[in-house]
């Protein structure tokens, strides 16, 4: 068996050589942005494995130089796809207009971010945002990444980003801070 | 600037997305205003929350090992066989045959990347709601649409007393290439058909793939590359391609 298992380490491809360099080193990232978009461990695992096997079919035509930012778009795209045919409706959850229309109340983000059980909260608000808020905010917050760079991932134009990302924000702090507070502990 | 102007730029303040004229503007602003400049506190509150490092995920060695597998997998498929294939092929002959028989054939792996984009792109289309780009069943009015856009003009027919009643088209990208993208309705479903060059590639017979519930019969004729896409059985995808290769 070691024989064998040797030989065909040996026959491994240039390719995919190349390819466990440039995109597998980013494979945490890959896993957080499904985690977060599919709301549990085993789907977003599906979704990263189907990703990265779809990415190593592509790999001839990337000749970018930000292979995380060109992942982590193939990510989102699978996830779409799973998402498609697995929720049986369309891929737009409901945008609502809770998020402007809510008015702002007096207890502050600060406050409740400090107190105990504020990274739980914090998670479940994220999660229990729409998928269009959901995902500009961890591109944003989780990568660093510009508008530009957000825009180029989720192929929107920018000023969309920013409109969302600002919603994002508000209907967070809302989640957090507002009547549904209570839910989250 | 007013707070409510500022609210505004508030975000792409913290985000370092204005330019230096706004930013000037927003901190002489904040400086005199403690309303706005406790809601940027606040924000900036949110932010420092999202650093935590226990919002991220890792991925599990399973899943890891997982992949490594599922890698390890499809280049050997693609590539050349590990050796102890080839060994195994040689001593015992029936697996010799069957071995030679999930050979990809020539060309094979490049017409495996060219399903899977063209499917990518039918079912990014397809969930963005935008198949066609131009809205019409008239072929001269879709082959003007093309005119300038594209090196070459698709050949473009309707079939709907077949029952493949065209739609409209849209200008696509599959693998880097621009290619025509045209919409046919056949009953409930929709098939689309990607028109791209082919290079200095012989023309080929009729061949079928499936990828994702996605059925994709391909040829290539007179330097174009012809590949329908659908989610429709595989015999209605054929005779669809037999209408287009009578049609010329």
């Amino acid at each position: 068996m070691r024989g064998r298992y040797t030989s065909a380490r040996v026959a491994k491809s240039e390719k995919l050589g190349r390819f466990e360099q440039t995109v597998l080193p980013h494979m945490d990232a890959a896993f957080s942005l499904a985690r977060w978009l599919t709301r549990n461990d085993h789907d977003a695992e599906d979704v990263v494995q189907e990703a990265v096997l779809r990415a190593y079919r592509f790999f001839d035509g990337f000749h970018g130089t930000e292979p995380r930012q060109w992942l982590l778009k193939i990510v989102r795209n699978t996830f779409y796809t799973w998402y498609g045919k697995n929720r049986g409706h369309g891929l737009i959850e409901n945008l609502g207009d809770e998020a402007l229309d809510v008015p702002g109340n007096e207890i502050g983000l600060e406050e409740v971010l400090v107190r105990d059980h504020g990274r739980k909260a914090l998670m479940n608000a994220i999660e229990s945002l729409p998928l269009e808020f959901r995902e500009v905010l961890l591109l944003r917050e989780f990568e660093g990444y510009s508008y530009k760079e957000i825009a180029d991932v989720i192929e929107a134009p920018i000023g969309t980003v920013m409109s969302r990302l600002s919603r994002a924000r508000q209907s967070l702090r809302n989640r957090l801070s507002g009547q549904k507070f209570g839910d989250f502990f | 600037m007013t707070c409510q102007e500022l609210q505004a730029l508030l975000h792409p303040y913290l985000d370092g997305e204005l330019t230096p004229e706004q930013r000037k503007d927003v901190e002489t602003h904040l400086a005199g205003c403690a309303d706005c400049r406790a809601r940027l506190k606040d924000w900036q509150a949110l932010h420092t929350a999202f650093q935590n490092p226990e919002l991220r995920f890792k991925a599990s060695d399973t899943l890891r090992q997982r992949l490594q597998g599922g890698l390890n997998k499809a280049d050997a498929r693609r590539g050349r066989w590990p050796l102890w294939t080839a060994a195994a092929a040689v001593v015992v002959v029936s697996v010799g045959l069957l071995t030679w028989a999930l050979l990809p054939a020539a060309g094979g792996d490049e017409d495996d990347a060219m399903v899977d984009a063209a499917v990518a792109q039918q079912q990014q289309a397809v969930s963005a709601k935008h198949l066609t780009d131009l809205s019409s069943s008239d072929p001269a009015a879709i082959q003007a649409f093309f005119k300038g856009k594209l090196a070459y003009v698709p050949p473009v027919h309707d079939f709907a007393a077949e029952g493949y009643a065209l739609v409209g088209a849209r200008l696509d990208m599959v693998k880097g290439l621009q290619a025509a993208a045209l919409t046919y309705r056949h009953g409930s479903g929709y098939v689309t058909l990607f028109v791209c060059p082919a290079g200095k590639h012989p023309d080929t017979d009729v061949d079928t793939d499936t990828q994702d519930d996605y059925h994709v019969v391909y040829w290539t004729r007179g330097g174009l590359s012809f590949w329908t896409v659908s989610e429709m059985g595989a015999d209605d995808l054929r005779r669809f391609g037999d209408l287009l290769r009578a049609a010329g």
